[in-house]
């Protein structure tokens, strides 16, 4: 999604990214082991093949420990990336959203304007966002097309 | 008068940077133009208007044909075979790969071209090692799993046209994702390099590291 995101929806090489991680439900006495590695390992490639590609980084609907959790990840993460880090508590998750985004642009569900769906929810595809459109679209056209539909759309079928 | 002015300019060319195209564009093709002015067409004043021509890498000629230029370039850089190459291999070479850095790179490294240079060589491996740049054009049979059991999508932008991605952790389902089958062998691959340990169940642990499989499966759409 990354590539598509750079290479398609916003192909200009200043182009960024708002990052915004739901965590709720997630608890924070997993965050070590081999999770530590995988957050060590997704923030090294992110760092380092994708740089300046992040204006801001959401971790939303957080609990509280989440913030001592972050003290404890940002030895992995350099100073730059520190700083476009923001942890919000899910009291302030839509204040701290719309310092970035309109309201007209944060979903529904995040106390914002826009209807769209998540991309997990089964529906129609009327409530997809265009962006989201378009990739699937994308995806559709090499794989589906290529290989024919995947074994859910003939089961839901 | 005009001879000194155009000494001192002609001076100041040697040690321009070589990153000002304005100022480069000025004196390679304004001042070749000045010199033809003011320099005589013959006699012995001609030797004078080509020394200095000279000077700033101009080679200059008033014979019969009257006015005639040629930029001196500078000979071609090798360029590296080592990947990822050493600092001081970029510095002696300045040149990697035979392209450009991205802007985003320089500007990662607050202007050091250096360490741009050697940062854009390691993403380059990693892209070819990867097939990064052809992830797009391979089929993704499991995508519609994994965008169902994996929630993650594009919506909206932000204030200052940033597209924006969600991720919601907390409703990544894995005991559904390996009952489709998607990357159970990629899974278990990476838990014996972990010491052997089996999947584990719906925790966010097992949820966390199978998004770390995801990210690093060959046929995933999350490849990149």
């Amino acid at each position: 999604m990354t590539e598509f995101c750079f290479k398609s929806l916003l192909p200009k090489d200043s182009a960024k990214c708002i990052t915004i991680f739901d965590v709720a439900g997630v608890s924070v006495s997993d965050l070590k082991g081999d999770v530590l590695k995988f957050i060590k390992a997704t923030s090294k490639i992110m760092q380092d093949h994708y740089p300046e590609k992040s204006q801001v980084i959401l971790v939303i609907n957080a609990p509280m420990i989440f913030t001592a959790v972050w003290a404890i990840m940002k030895q992995f993460i350099n100073e730059r990336t520190q700083s476009k880090v923001r942890i919000l508590s899910p009291g302030k998750t839509f204040g701290g959203m719309s310092e970035f985004i309109e309201a007209k642009d944060i979903p529904v569900k995040y106390g914002g304007d826009l209807v769209c769906m998540n991309g997990a929810d089964i529906d129609d595809g009327r409530n997809w966002n265009a962006q989201e459109r378009r990739f699937r679209e994308h995806i559709r056209t090499q794989s589906w097309y290529a290989e024919g539909p995947p074994p859910m759309m003939l089961e839901e079928s | 008068m005009l001879l000194s002015a155009y000494i001192l300019v002609a001076a100041t060319i040697s040690v321009l940077p070589s990153h000002s195209p304005s100022l480069q564009f000025f004196f390679l093709h304004f001042l070749p133009l000045l010199c033809f002015i003011i320099a005589p067409t013959e006699g012995e004043d001609d030797s004078k208007a080509s020394k200095l021509a000279s000077y700033s890498c101009i080679s200059y000629c008033s014979s019969n044909t009257r006015f005639a230029r040629a930029v001196k370039r500078p000979p071609p850089l090798p360029r590296i075979t080592e990947y990822p190459p050493k600092k001081s291999t970029i510095m002696a070479t300045g040149y990697v790969h035979g392209s450009d850095i991205p802007p985003r790179f320089l500007a990662g490294c607050l202007g050091d071209r250096v360490e741009a240079t050697r940062r854009w060589a390691i993403t380059q491996t990693w892209r070819a090692a990867n097939d990064i740049d052809s992830v797009l054009e391979r089929p993704m049979r499991n995508f519609g799993f994994i965008k169902r059991f994996y929630p993650h999508y594009y919506c909206g932008y932000g204030k200052n046209g940033s597209i924006c991605y969600y991720e919601e952790c907390g409703r990544i389902d894995i005991p559904a994702l390996q009952a489709h089958g998607v990357m159970v062998a990629d899974l278990g691959e990476s838990n014996r390099r972990k010491g052997g340990r089996g999947a584990s169940t719906a925790s966010t642990k097992s949820a966390l590291r199978a998004m770390w499989v995801t990210l690093t499966h060959p046929r995933c759409s999350h490849c990149s």
